[in-house]
């Protein structure tokens, strides 16, 4: 057989030209019935009659260069969990009294929220998230029944509730993630429902997390488990750490003296909670636009500052989401509260204060999710400290929630965030380093 | 333990996967109880999957590396003295994928890793690194050498995947390995990165045991799959650079046919350093009789390189002659071909198979399975030495085969053989064999002798154990 010959072979076999040696004897051996060496030296006749023309690139689908985009979850649901969640805890400090409720939450809100950071890293970073979940029951079981029970130790006064309240709040995310939110939502009113019609509190909360813990069994025994193993600790664990934080900053932000109806300060979180979500969501989007823009570049011309301004863009379009719907249903809240007579003029601070640490969790879970875990937790740290140094020295907690401590986490993430957006490339790349 | 300590390292087989080459690793391993194995098993994405086998007393697993998992090295000090090495990736990409990469520069940069593991990560997330690779992959595209075809453009998404998995060569590389006596490599691939440091470190004689050829299956790999040019590109320069360098390092080089050894030849490995030893099976005297029920068996992965498409083809070939005839495939999907196996139950549904050709599953016993065949058939593509062909043969099975590889030494005078991808052939040899009983029953008692007489476990062991003790010894002495 001739060089043009095995080369006609070769690319009827391939449907183009053979890309090197190696790959021409390889067809003449596979489907040519030939053996190696002569197959070597057939294969260098076929490249040298080859025409040399590089192939031409087609375009490939932009399969997710990070494996783990930051999940979050479907946005009806969650608003509609969010809105039960907050209206829920309304009867509770009714029924078991605005001290311990309030004792309740200061534990169980920082644990909840660190919780849910890191089961949405360690099983919700990517496709099959509750299969990873169920993979992983162990571990996570053994992770909820002890921030239960360390909270419930932590409330000398209100062991039940706070316990309740963690087991109940962190179950919210799979609920979601199954896509069950409404349904979660039933499941708070009808414990709402038990009280009103004169159940005892505690029997309530039992109830509660019953169904709650039954729709989770549901949720996750209905979806197979995924050979996808889940995050490593060492990696989930700062997400937990940013999660906490923020839990801390929210609770400094209400301060120690809301002047208002007990349901009033908890329903003020719902605006910030949403625009945080809403805007994460949005940020999502990074992990898609960018590699779909990667696929039309070449390695042969610099990375530009394309893609730069569409990781800029992607950035302030989530901001101005935080921003816009942390406002709309801040001034929603105030018209309510004032419609029922239940504003008080600590009111339109306590949503400044909580909209702030809403930015900061926006920025913070961004750093995270982009893999600068440590810069993550040392701005979520820092904003802590900020707003404890901004109480001593004679701040309200409002105010320095509202402007202290969002402006040292954003003086602070400035630098990195810039560096990560601008090489946004590079830093989906290394966010899976 | 006096026996030598032997450091057996695997990628993606013994003990967690199930196969021809772990049915191997299981047999040596277990038929040399007087040496020390320590098994170093790198896998994919089976990170909390239990070993599929059951390891002899005198082996253990030394430590498992699980690809792609999100394991961070653990942190530990190191002096500020030492510069990291940025140029690392560039390195990687320049000796790996460059058609005249360079083993000795390969080697050193995953000595660093070794000797810095604490590093890697740092250097790999680094924004110099991540430079200096591209700048370095830009060369590998633009070299000009006279074997290779003009480079395809690679975008920047296709980079980052291959910066990604350079750094995990980084961390195989980085993984420390225990005192050994003898280096044991099972393939010219991944698992060969951490023989060659050993082997760079402390001079411990290199076995490399080819099965089937790590740097064609991987050619036929990208062949078969409709990737993009820059994808092929990368997978076959990735896996020409490791075999370039398992080939250069290996003290010697034990292929399972001489169709391989012809191949390592022509990559220039002196024939000095070849030794062929074919694989070997148990063989039990006194084989079943041909069931009669016109049952045909496979088994094998479901894989691009088993060529399950020419398979399902042959079968509804086979049906429009013998309508009674069924097919039974056993074999597992394994991580990364999901996409493949569709495709199979897509051609399985055009061509209408239904009932007749069914796939089971992994199996863990091969052999019983075979028990019920009146034919054994094997459509792959590549091939070194089947072990499921021996168990074929020490079945008293009939085969009709591809002749690729090491099959036709396997199978002469035995089986029918035919060019990969030609179903009517195959199919009419299948054919054949159905409707000649008598024929099928003969090959099959031929495959039996042949087994029992050239590919006899004993024979085989005796082999491997002059050869690893003989390697071993010269480590023991220098």
């Amino acid at each position: 057989m001739g060089g043009e010959q095995a080369r006609a072979l070769v690319e009827a076999r391939l449907g183009r030209p053979a890309q090197d040696v190696l790959e021409a004897a390889i067809v003449l051996e596979a489907w040519g019935g030939l053996r190696a060496p002569s197959t070597f030296a057939l294969g260098a006749a076929v490249i040298e009659v080859t025409p040399r023309q590089p192939p031409p690139e087609r375009a490939t689908d932009a399969a997710v260069l990070v494996e783990h985009p930051p999940s979050q979850g479907h946005g009806l649901g969650l608003v509609c969990s969010l809105l039960a969640i907050a209206l829920w805890t309304i009867p509770l400090s009714t029924a078991f009294g605005a001290s311990i409720m309030e004792q309740a939450r200061q534990v169980a809100l920082p644990m909840t929220i660190g919780m849910q950071g890191l089961v949405l890293r360690r099983s919700f970073s990517g496709p099959g998230g509750l299969g990873r979940l169920r993979r992983d029951l162990l571990g996570a079981t053994l992770l909820l029944v002890g921030a239960v029970g360390v909270v419930a130790l932590l409330t000398p006064h209100g062991r039940v509730l706070a316990g309740t309240l963690v087991f109940v709040w962190v179950a919210a995310l799979v609920w979601v993630e199954r896509g069950w939110g409404a349904a979660y939502a039933a499941a708070l009113a009808a414990g709402v429902g038990a009280l009103w019609i004169g159940v005892p509190p505690v029997a309530s909360l039992v109830l509660t997390a019953s169904l709650v813990g039954a729709g989770l069994v549901a949720a996750l025994v209905s979806v197979p488990a995924t050979s996808r193993p889940p995050t490593s600790w060492q990696r989930a664990g700062p997400a937990g750490l940013v999660g906490a934080g923020v839990g801390f900053l929210l609770l400094r932000a209400a301060g120690p003296h809301w002047d208002g109806a007990a349901w009033l300060g908890v329903l003020a979180l719902f605006p910030a909670f949403t625009g945080s979500m809403w805007a994460g969501r949005h940020q999502a989007r990074l992990w898609r636009v960018v590699p779909e823009a990667l696929v039309t570049r070449s390695v042969r011309r610099p990375e530009g500052a394309g893609l730069a301004r569409l990781a800029i863009a992607v950035f302030l379009g989530g901001l101005a989401r935080a921003v816009l719907a942390t406002g709309v249903l801040s001034l929603l809240i105030l018209g309510l509260a004032t419609m029922v007579g239940a504003a008080t003029p600590g009111l339109a601070p306590l949503l400044l204060a909580l909209g702030g640490i809403g930015v900061v969790g926006f920025v913070v879970w961004l750093l995270e999710g982009l893999g600068r875990s440590v810069w993550a937790v040392a701005v979520v740290a820092a904003a802590c400290v900020a707003s404890e140094l901004a109480l001593r020295y004679g701040l309200t907690s409002q105010l320095g929630a509202a402007f202290v401590v969002p402006g040292i986490a954003v003086l602070m993430a400035t630098y990195p965030l810039a560096h990560l957006l601008g090489g946004i490339g590079f830093s989906l790349t290394r966010s899976s380093i | 333990m006096s026996g030598p300590r032997i450091l057996m390292t695997t990628e993606g087989t013994y003990p967690y996967v199930v196969g021809g080459v772990s049915t191997w690793c299981k047999q040596l391993v277990g038929g040399l109880p007087e040496a020390s194995w320590q098994i170093l098993p790198i896998t994919a994405g089976c990170r909390l999957n239990a070993p599929l086998f059951t390891l002899p007393p005198q082996a253990e697993v030394v430590k498992r590396i699980d690809l792609w998992s999100d394991e961070v090295t653990p942190w530990r000090p190191s002096s500020r003295a030492a510069r990291d090495r940025t140029s690392l990736p560039a390195e990687l990409v320049r000796e790996l994928l460059g058609w005249q990469g360079r083993t000795d520069a390969l080697v050193d940069a995953l000595l660093w890793c070794r000797r810095r593991p604490e590093r890697v990560r740092a250097v790999f997330r680094g924004s110099t690194s991540w430079k200096a690779f591209l700048v370095a992959l830009r060369d590998v595209l633009d070299e000009q050498a006279s074997e290779a075809g003009l480079a395809p453009d690679v975008d920047l998404h296709r980079a980052s995947q291959l910066y990604q998995t350079l750094y995990w060569i980084a961390r195989v590389a980085a993984v420390p390995t225990p005192p050994t006596d003898l280096l044991l490599v099972t393939a010219a691939g991944w698992a060969a990165l951490p023989a060659l440091v050993h082997h760079a470190l402390h001079a411990t004689p290199m076995l490399l045991v080819e099965h089937g050829l790590y740097v064609r299956e991987a050619y036929l790999g990208a062949v078969r799959t409709d990737d993009s040019p820059s994808a092929r590109f990368v997978a076959t320069r990735l896996a020409r650079g490791l075999t370039r360098a398992s080939y250069a390092t290996a003290d010697v080089i034990a292929p399972v046919s001489e169709a391989n050894a012809d191949w390592e030849q022509a990559f220039g490995v002196p024939s000095s350093r070849i030794c062929v030893i074919r694989n070997a099976i148990r063989v039990m005297p006194d084989p079943a009789p041909l069931p009669g029920t016109a049952t045909v068996i496979s088994v094998g992965r479901l894989d691009a390189l088993k060529d399950i498409h020419t398979l399902l083809e042959v079968a509804a070939e086979v049906v429009r002659h013998v309508p009674e005839a069924r097919f039974v495939h056993y074999g597992p999907v394994p991580p990364g071909q999901e996409a493949y196996a569709r495709s199979c139950d897509a051609l399985h549904a055009t061509l209408g198979l239904g009932e007749r050709f069914r796939f089971m599953g992994g199996t863990t016993d091969p052999v019983g399975v075979l028990r019920d065949a009146d034919v054994v058939i094997m459509t792959s593509i590549s091939e070194g030495f089947p072990m499921s062909l021996l168990e074929a043969m020490s079945q008293a099975r009939p085969i009709v085969a591809t002749a690729v590889g090491g099959v036709p030494e396997a199978v002469r005078g035995c089986s029918f053989t035919a060019p990969p991808g030609h179903v009517f052939e195959l199919a009419m040899g299948v054919v054949s064999l159905l409707r000649q009983p008598a024929l099928a029953a003969t090959l099959g008692r031929r495959g039996h002798e042949r087994v029992t007489e050239r590919f006899g476990e004993e024979s085989w062991l005796a082999q491997y154990r002059s050869l690893l003790l003989e390697l071993a010894s010269v480590a023991v002495a220098s």
